[in-house]
């Protein structure tokens, strides 16, 4: 049984003047349209949300009615949208559910990420010394450059992504040493919806999810290997022995990436960058859609680079893709998704 | 479909308030015991379902923090978070990860340390439009539901009153329950002091510190890991919309659970639950709910849950025993409460309930409630599906 992407549906990332679920709604409504179904014959919902973003008891309250949960099945995934695509894709792969809706949603104009991801720190020995995603990710920069890291590849990856030049990334203000304000993905508000089938009928774009992977590291960061992100490279070898691939077999690559050293750091540890001898795609297929530099909310994002490495395919710019989503402190969880045209 | 069974559960010394452990180790506690119940190390689960509700505690992402504790590190590991249905919600995710080909064993945790937060405060976090500044909190919030069930199913105090004996009673039998009160009398229910008229003191859960483990094994794998496994043999979930407007008679009519059990009923073909189920573990989050839960799961007609109870129809040495456990009338730490239900009614199918053990216990239904209208039924089983 394969697993296809019928349908997808985003709002415009950016600051959204909408309510949560006005987003939500649009999103959901143009990934049905996409697919070509109706409400009627979404099986369940899986929807991914962080209470603390929210502002929300159970967040996903909010939505139940316009990703049409009344009367159905909805899990919620407290992780990234990726993480929620996958345990949708097991649902349809138990062959108990034939059409599975994947919602994302995040509102960053309305949460400060920096205040709210320190209370995802340990709160005895971590949280008090102010880390949060912004001063992880601080430390790891510091930790790569301290190994021979360029600061001038952070300043050209954030210039590519954001459309500048290196020096304006370079004279940026310093937002945590040695990390620039243009070395961070903007923070904004959208929604991303796809529709998942294992009902060849309802597939009408030939996308297949080939393989799978999700990986946790530690937390405590003094017990990680920052630099080679092990986890990332046991999401990416769980995805490939489900799918029978090799890292050669892709042809493009989606990375989450909130933080510019973050996609030179997971581009290697993918095993997609050019000093490891290695490299299967030109630097134009990693992250052709900008990555979460375009502008991907929190939560979001995974499932955004999941839908952007399905467009891909249907659009004939490449048959075998590699979509990637992470979260928590300098990328301790992540998620990796191998989709194939023609299958 | 791939056959799937619970084949090991382990769970805390729940309390008011685990002072001793941090959420890690008070993880760490259900996981060591589950895992060691069936003889397994941590290598041999190969991925991790976590379920809590994170914002009672002030947290955010609280997975990464405790996934090591649950055994999931460099492992597949996400987390559920669906309100009081996130334990049941989270142990069918772990169903479904197994069903679905891609793991052969999957530990489930759920988890709540209710000391370290403000549980009431998380709850009136509602819509900030139009709910939170009308029934915040689940007190506030039952009461209004139980006044109009107890109008519409001429429910009883003195029914409802038995139901919270019977929960403490059952607890005293359970070397894990919060709330042991083995001297508990209808009277003393009575008696206590309103918290929100109808709900008097002890006709309330309590808020817990505790964690619940559970495993999923594939079949193949699930018979050599455990001699009596406890197979799923039908699930069903339903969410409904939010608003505490939009439900006229939400305990009376309550149509997810209707919905949810109708549903499995159907697929397992079974037409008189009260007699082909050995065993219940419900989530009843107050005494007059487990009454309405009877007359939805159809225990009873309509009207008739109050007689139910006073007949002792679902005591331990009833019919149909509801909650030999406790319940969650005696523990009740939210993330982990569903866990608890689904591992209780597998300990009575491995026959190893101990003092709470229900005879020859072929088939167990399990339920989740959360978000005061969101419903989870399980139906697990001696026999393969």
């Amino acid at each position: 049984m394969t697993v296809h992407v019928a349908g997808i549906g985003r709002t415009r990332y950016g600051r959204d003047e909408r309510s949560i679920p006005e987003m939500v709604y649009e999103a959901v409504t143009a990934a049905l349209a996409d697919a070509g179904v109706t409400r009627d014959e979404i099986d369940s919902i899986v929807t991914a949300s962080i209470d603390l973003f929210d502002g929300k008891v159970a967040s996903s309250v909010l939505i139940t009615e316009v990703v049409g949960a009344v009367m159905k099945e909805e899990a919620r995934v407290a992780d990234d949208g990726a993480a929620a695509f996958v345990h949708a894709s097991a649902m349809l792969l138990s062959g108990r559910k034939e059409t599975v809706l994947v919602v994302a949603h995040a509102k960053n104009s309305e949460a400060d990420a920096d205040a709210l991801t320190a209370w995802s720190t340990d709160p005895i020995h971590m949280q008090s010394l102010g880390l949060n995603d912004l001063t992880a990710a601080a430390l790891q920069a510091d930790a790569w450059l301290a190994q021979g890291g360029d600061p001038d590849a952070m300043d050209a990856v954030a210039a590519r992504r954001l459309g500048v030049a290196p020096a304006e990334v370079a004279s940026s203000p310093v937002i945590a040493e040695p990390l620039r304000e243009k070395h961070r993905a903007p923070l904004v508000d959208g929604a991303c919806a796809l529709v998942l089938t294992c009902d060849v009928r309802r597939a009408t774009c030939d996308v297949g999810v080939s393989g799978m992977g999700l990986c946790v590291e530690p937390h405590y960061l003094g017990d990680r290997d920052l630099i080679g992100c092990p986890a990332a490279q046991k999401a990416a070898e769980q995805a490939y022995r489900m799918a029978g691939w090799r890292p050669e077999d892709v042809q493009l690559v989606e990375i989450s990436a909130q933080f510019a050293h973050q996609e030179i750091l997971w581009t290697r540890a993918l095993r997609f960058a050019e000093d490891d001898g290695r490299r299967s795609v030109d630097g134009g297929a990693i992250n052709p859609s900008g990555g979460w530099f375009a502008g991907n909310p929190y939560v979001v994002a995974g499932l955004e680079r999941i839908a952007c490495a399905a467009e891909a395919i249907r659009t004939g710019t490449a048959r075998r893709v590699l979509a990637h989503g992470c979260w928590g402190p300098a990328g301790q969880g992540h998620a990796v998704v191998l989709l194939e045209g023609g299958r | 479909m791939r056959r799937v069974a619970i084949v090991a559960t382990g769970q805390t010394d729940h309390a008011k308030e685990r002072g001793d452990v941090s959420q890690p180790e008070l993880i760490y506690e259900a996981v060591s015991r589950c895992i060691e119940d069936a003889e397994l190390e941590p290598r041999d689960i190969d991925a991790v379902v976590l379920a809590n509700m994170e914002l009672f505690e002030g947290r955010m992402l609280p997975d990464l923090w405790c996934a090591e504790a649950a055994t999931a590190l460099f492992k597949p590991c996400l987390k559920i978070a669906t309100g009081g249905t996130s334990g049941t919600s989270g142990a069918i995710a772990g169903f479904y990860e197994v069903a679905s080909g891609i793991f052969e064993t999957v530990l489930v945790v759920g988890w709540e340390k209710h000391s370290e937060g403000h549980t009431q405060t998380g709850m009136a976090m509602t819509d900030p439009m139009w709910d939170r500044h009308v029934a915040g909190g689940a007190l506030n919030n039952f009461a209004i539901s139980i006044s109009q069930f107890m109008r519409t199913r001429h429910a009883s105090p003195e029914a409802a009153a038995r139901i919270a004996v019977k929960a403490r009673r059952n607890a005293a039998l359970n070397p894990h329950a919060h709330l042991k009160m083995p001297g508990l009398t209808v009277e003393q229910v009575m008696e206590s002091r309103v918290l929100a008229e109808p709900v008097r003191l002890l006709d309330m859960c309590p808020q817990s510190d505790g964690a619940c483990a559970l495993v999923w094994a594939a079949e193949g794998k699930a018979e050599r890991i455990c001699p009596r496994p406890a197979w799923l043999q039908a699930t069903a979930t339903r969410h409904d919309k939010p608003y505490l407007g939009d439900h006229g008679d939400r305990l009376s009519t309550m149509r997810t659970l209707r919905s949810a059990a109708a549903e499995v009923y159907e697929e397992l073909e079974i037409r008189e639950p009260l007699k082909e189920f050995d065993v219940a573990e419900i989530y009843e989050p107050v005494s007059y709910a487990e009454l309405a839960w009877y007359e939805a799961l159809g225990f009873c007609g309509e009207g008739e849950a109050s007689r139910l109870a006073e007949d002792g129809v679902t005591e331990l040495d009833g019919e149909l025993p509801v909650n030999p456990s406790g319940g969650v009338l005696s523990t009740n730490p939210v993330g982990a409460s569903g866990v608890i239900r689904a591992a209780e009614a597998a300990l009575q199918i491995h026959g190893r309930g101990g003092k709470r053990q229900v005879p020859d216990v072929r088939r167990a239904l399990v339920t989740g409630y959360g978000v005061y209208s969101w419903s989870d039924v399980m139906v697990l089983g001696a026999e393969k599906p």
